[in-house]
């Protein structure tokens, strides 16, 4: 029997556009993405990417498009040295607004656009130090401006029986592998790590003194990835990952987190008070040393401000910075909500990499409003509108604060 | 058993006691359990394994290998905390002699 040739043809031209990929969206259009915000920041900084994102793009007082591309911190703070765009065909990630997709939110991927003609990098943010990339000076207009605090973890899968790791142990089982006879994290398969460009082996290299470079293990260039075969591992006894704490904290059901004893340190710690808390005490008061802030790189004024506005609005609502007209979105809620320890929550610091800690009184304190917002919190702080019942602390966001 | 006997028991016991833990490695810690608090009963023993048990919460007393006023860098690691610690004192074969750690391969 044969077939209408009509018929035959109708199929193929619909064949054929059902086959041709969907046009993409352009990230340039200004109609779909007025308002934007060119983000290229490290992995580890994506969830809060997502959270702040979405509510910028719903905002009513302050609407801006974020597009944002991740990669590792020293390649991003190579691209701001040079003066790189994001290039053209590069797929940069957006925020849909609750309009736009009633079903998207945080836990999904990100949609993507596709940049048609290069798009300068507004913001940059490297998960650690700057002189752990390169030790030349930024250039002008460029400056770097502290934000939110970055912890890492050492992670086991949730059969492991381990429960810490010492720095002298990390140093032998990443930098000798099966030769440092560190039991039971002796099988380099099962070491999973990060590229030497990643803040997360960054930071954790100069916590055990092996330099990223010199890493035993097996990179890969996600933290999902790592995530992964850690947490399905068929040894998980000798299985051992590195990861960002807000990572660990999204999937405590799928790893466990190492207590770390620093070298000079009698014990070792949990990155939070108990290994059940969320309140990363242990890092903010100095017992736990796997940190570096994040490093916001954008054209400054100079005050040493964001000069750009909507740059200016980002970095003012990271950082919990005064806003006026008050925005419909709160930053510093967001930036805990995802893990991230605002500066004024901490009680040490440090100037580099590894550096030694020293005590820290931050201008504008938030610990109880910190330890508030946590996640399981158990901690009230005193309601406030001004001073006055604070005895002798300060009123600040509704809380009293100690100073 | 007359007393002499008893006496020499009891010597020749205590000295193996005491021979014991002087010979012990140093997986085993607690020089100062009293003032531990809420550290793990570190059992590292000599099994080469992890060594770490899982500490406590403590009761938040401050203990005498703690301190109290942190200023340095040292001191705030080793500040007095009422959080979770572990003791842990792992094998490490390829540790110097001295207690330096040996250049990386």
């Amino acid at each position: 029997m044969r077939g209408s040739p009509w018929l035959g043809s109708l199929l193929f031209v619909a064949a054929f556009l059902l086959a041709r990929p969907a046009r993409a969206v352009s990230c340039n259009d200004a109609a779909t993405f007025p308002n934007t915000l060119v983000i290229e920041s490290g992995d580890t900084q994506e969830p809060l990417l997502k959270a702040m994102g979405q509510k910028l793009r719903n905002s009513t007082t302050n609407p801006v498009n974020l597009l944002y591309v991740t990669t590792g911190s020293c390649t991003l703070i190579d691209d701001m040295y040079n003066k790189r765009p994001i290039a053209a065909g590069t797929n940069l990630f957006y925020l849909p607004s609750t309009t736009e997709d009633p079903a998207w939110d945080v836990s999904k991927a990100s949609p993507t656009c596709t940049v048609d003609a290069a798009l300068p990098i507004d913001i940059a943010i490297s998960a650690t130090f700057v002189s752990s990339c390169t030790q030349n000076a930024l250039p002008a207009p460029l400056g770097t401006i502290s934000g939110p605090i970055q912890g890492y973890t050492f992670v086991v899968p949730k059969a492991s029986q381990q429960q810490a790791i010492t720095a002298e142990e990390g140093y032998f089982t990443f930098g000798f592998g099966q030769s440092g006879q560190i039991q039971p994290w002796i099988d380099e398969q099962l070491l999973f790590i990060r590229p030497p460009t990643k803040s997360t082996v960054l930071t954790m290299a100069a916590a055990i003194g092996v330099p990223a470079a010199k890493w035993k293990g097996q990179p890969r260039d996600k933290s999902p990835e790592v995530l992964n075969l850690v947490a399905t591992s068929p040894n998980p006894e000798k299985t051992i990952g590195i990861l960002g704490a807000e990572v660990y904290d999204a999937n405590r059901d799928k790893v466990s987190v190492l207590a770390y004893r620093a070298y000079k340190q009698r014990y070792a710690y949990f990155p939070d008070s108990t290994p059940t808390s969320f309140d990363k005490r242990n890092l903010r008061d100095g017992h736990y040393t796997p940190w570096a802030p994040t490093v916001y790189i954008t054209a400054v004024d100079a005050q040493n401000a964001p000069s750009a506005p909507r740059a200016r609005l980002f970095v003012d609502l990271v950082l919990g910075n005064a806003i006026a007209p008050k925005p419909d979105v709160d930053g510093l809620a967001t930036v805990i909500s995802k893990g991230l320890i605002p500066d004024c929550a901490m009680k040490v610091s440090r100037q580099f990499e590894g550096g030694n800690l020293s005590l820290y009184t931050p201008a504008a304190a938030c610990s109880c409003y910190y330890e508030s917002k946590v996640q399981g919190s158990t901690t009230t702080c005193t309601a406030c509108t001004d001073d006055g019942p604070c005895h002798g602390g300060k009123c600040r966001r509704g809380v009293c604060e100690a100073q | 058993m007359n007393r002499r006997a008893l006496f020499l028991f009891l010597t020749l016991g205590a000295s193996v006691v005491v021979g014991q833990a002087a010979c012990s490695n140093d997986d085993t810690v607690h020089d100062d359990p009293q003032t531990d608090s809420g550290a793990a009963a570190d059992t590292g023993g000599g099994g080469g394994g992890d060594g770490g048990g899982g500490g406590d919460g403590g009761d938040g007393a401050p203990g005498d290998d703690c301190v109290k006023d942190p200023q340095t860098h040292e001191e705030l690691l080793n500040a007095c905390t009422d959080a979770v610690k572990i003791d842990k004192q792992p094998k490490l074969p390829l540790l110097l002699a001295d207690g330096g750690l040996p250049s990386l391969p």
